[in-house]
């Protein structure tokens, strides 16, 4: 029987080293809220990706000690991921669609995470929250469990 | 969990066999490994990705980034054993039309044989 899993908080250090330990923890929080495997999968996906986001672009590659704080919340309709960063550039979310064939033709290597995203979560914004400077990713969708 | 990768030639074929996960902490090999093919002009590639269980936009981009030049060289990239969850990734950006996909690796190397013939 699945373990009802309301809301998990925990903190990891904002270095690539840490996106497959993400991955681990949000394995056994999906497999314990009986999410389906698909689901536990797409969770992965987008946290891996915001998580990359805020290591490689807020960050950046000489900033050192960064963290970054995940929450994971289910309940019998909603998911609700929310990553909270202190690095000193937030990102406000825009970009344009991927337009496949011009990023062949510039052999462009960025903005599939944010395409990602929004593709798999019905809500996906970002915030900078004050007083504390916080940047904020918080991404909500619809249980789909069985599906 | 790390990326393991492995090459080795089957003809005219490049077949590089791909194990664990990609993700931008370890994608730097197989980048350095596409981009030394298309530099040596290398282009009728498999990747046997019966074994990679994961793969992040970090990945994708990599492929994106070199698909084109390998087109235009003439050659292909074809994807052997794709599990479920990874081609997932690929439907998601409205990759897979671009890669031709193989069940197994033999039909693979025979597809990018004949598709870099073409």
């Amino acid at each position: 029987m699945p373990v009802p899993v309301r809301a998990v908080r925990f903190s990891l250090p904002a270095d690539l080293a840490y996106l497959d330990v993400a991955r681990r923890f949000l394995a056994v929080l999906g497999d314990k809220s009986g999410l389906s495997e698909r689901e536990v999968h797409e969770i992965q996906l987008v946290v891996t990706e915001a998580m990359t986001n805020v290591i490689e672009h807020g960050y950046g590659p000489t900033f050192e000690g960064g963290i970054v704080d995940l929450e994971f919340e289910v309940s019998d309709e909603v998911l609700v991921l929310v990553l909270r960063d202190r690095a000193p550039v937030g990102f406000d979310g825009a970009g344009p669609e991927v337009d496949l064939e011009r990023y062949r033709a510039e052999r462009k290597v960025g903005g599939l995470g944010l395409q990602l995203m929004r593709r798999l979560f019905d809500e996906v914004a970002f915030a900078r929250e004050e007083p504390d400077g916080a940047n904020l990713v918080r991404l909500v969708r619809r249980v789909r469990r069985g599906e | 969990m790390s990326l393991h990768l492995e090459a080795r030639r089957e003809g005219a074929v490049r077949v590089l066999v791909l194990e664990g996960e990609m993700d931008a902490q370890t994608v730097g090999p197989f980048d350095q490994e596409m981009e030394a093919c298309l530099a040596k002009g290398d282009v009728r590639i498999v990747l046997d990705c019966r074994a990679l269980s994961f793969i992040a936009s970090a990945g994708l981009g990599v492929l994106m980034g070199v698909l084109g030049p390998i087109q235009d060289a003439g050659g292909t990239i074809v994807l052997a054993g794709v599990r479920a969850e990874v081609r997932r990734t690929f439907d998601l950006l409205d990759f897979s039309v671009l890669f031709p996909f193989a069940d197994d690796v033999t039909a693979a190397i025979r597809l990018a044989a004949e598709g870099a013939r073409e």
